[in-house]
């Protein structure tokens, strides 16, 4: 059995979400790349028989894959999402909309920026 | 980039040929970097001695600074953090943390006194044994139109892409077999 044609969208373009939005770059209003797309968050599922679109609410940042090899769920609240409103274009890359500043990251950057990095002389100096 | 990669080739192979004519007859066998010099510096006196000094702290720093990069740029990308030397330091922890560890690893390598040319030998095979999975993707990634743009590989750049590929492969699966019949080019 065949599975049907996914709908064509009216009005709009139709993404292949594994190919064009998971593991693609993600880059932000400057161009510069601020991660990858390890998932998607989408909203609920509809009952199969009522003719309602999933939509996507959030790409998500975080190790995933870990999981998906050792088992386990984290927290919720530790993946970074920026939400579907925020992207701009999906290209070769994901382009938002938004600055870095508006893109969450990890414990893990923070802390090694706060406690090994930034003790560095000269760690603060944008190299031109 | 038309001048520097000749020249150096060129160089290197004068390096090499002037140690081979001299050291060869006489049955000596290189076992360190410094030993590949000592003809050219025969031949070409102090100065050319002060010349040889500058362009193997430049290759091997530059070899360094190279390698460590791309350690930090291939972690990096592949979990997403943010990266690239044009931001600064702090904004990039990660990356730059990876890197720190990478040179650190390297220098504890190092101090174990391992010969260091048995490890650039077995780090070779292992690279051509992993080009195959690196030269596909740059492959694939050529006649994708939308990374591409116009610059997307045409008929003839992908018949000879694809016919590279093949030989990359065949080298790749021989790679590691023929070290070990070869015991490492012993």
């Amino acid at each position: 059995m065949t599975l049907p044609m996914a709908p064509r969208p009216v009005g709009g373009w139709l993404v292949d979400a594994r190919l064009s939005l998971l593991d693609r770059q993600v880059l932000d209003a400057d161009g510069g790349p601020v991660g990858v797309v390890d998932d998607l968050e989408l909203s609920d599922l509809p009952e199969p028989t009522a003719n309602r679109p999933v939509y996507v609410l959030n790409l998500v940042h975080g190790p995933i894959v870990l999981e998906r090899i050792v088992g386990g769920r984290r927290p919720r609240a530790h993946f970074e999402r920026v939400p579907w409103s925020a992207v701009a274009h999906v290209g070769s890359a994901i382009e938002l909309s938004v600055g870095e500043e508006r893109v969450p990251v990890g414990w893990l950057e923070d802390w090694l920026a706060r406690n090994v990095i930034g003790r560095i002389p000269g760690s603060r100096h944008v190299p031109r | 980039m038309l001048v520097g990669f000749p020249l150096g080739g060129v160089l290197s192979l004068a390096i090499a040929g002037c140690a081979a004519l001299v050291l060869l007859p006489a049955g000596i066998e290189v076992t360190s970097l410094g030993q590949v010099l000592l003809p050219a510096a025969e031949a070409g006196g102090k100065l050319l001695l002060v010349a040889l000094i500058l362009g193997v702290v430049a290759a091997t720093f530059g070899a360094a600074l190279e390698t460590t990069l791309s350690a930090g740029y291939t972690v990096a990308q592949f979990f997403g953090w943010t990266w690239g030397k044009f931001r600064a330091p702090a904004e990039a922890a990660r990356f730059h943390t990876t890197m720190i560890v990478c040179l650190l690893i390297g220098l504890a390598v190092l101090a174990t006194g391992v010969d260091p040319v048995m490890v650039t030998e077995m780090s070779v095979v292992f690279s051509a044994a992993a080009l195959p999975l690196t030269y596909l993707p740059i492959l694939i990634v050529s006649n994708d139109p939308a990374y591409m743009g116009e610059h997307v590989n045409g008929r003839a750049l992908n018949v000879a892409g694809q016919a590279y590929f093949v030989l990359i492969l065949i080298a790749a699966l021989a790679a590691i077999p023929l070290m070990i019949i070869t015991g490492v080019g012993a």
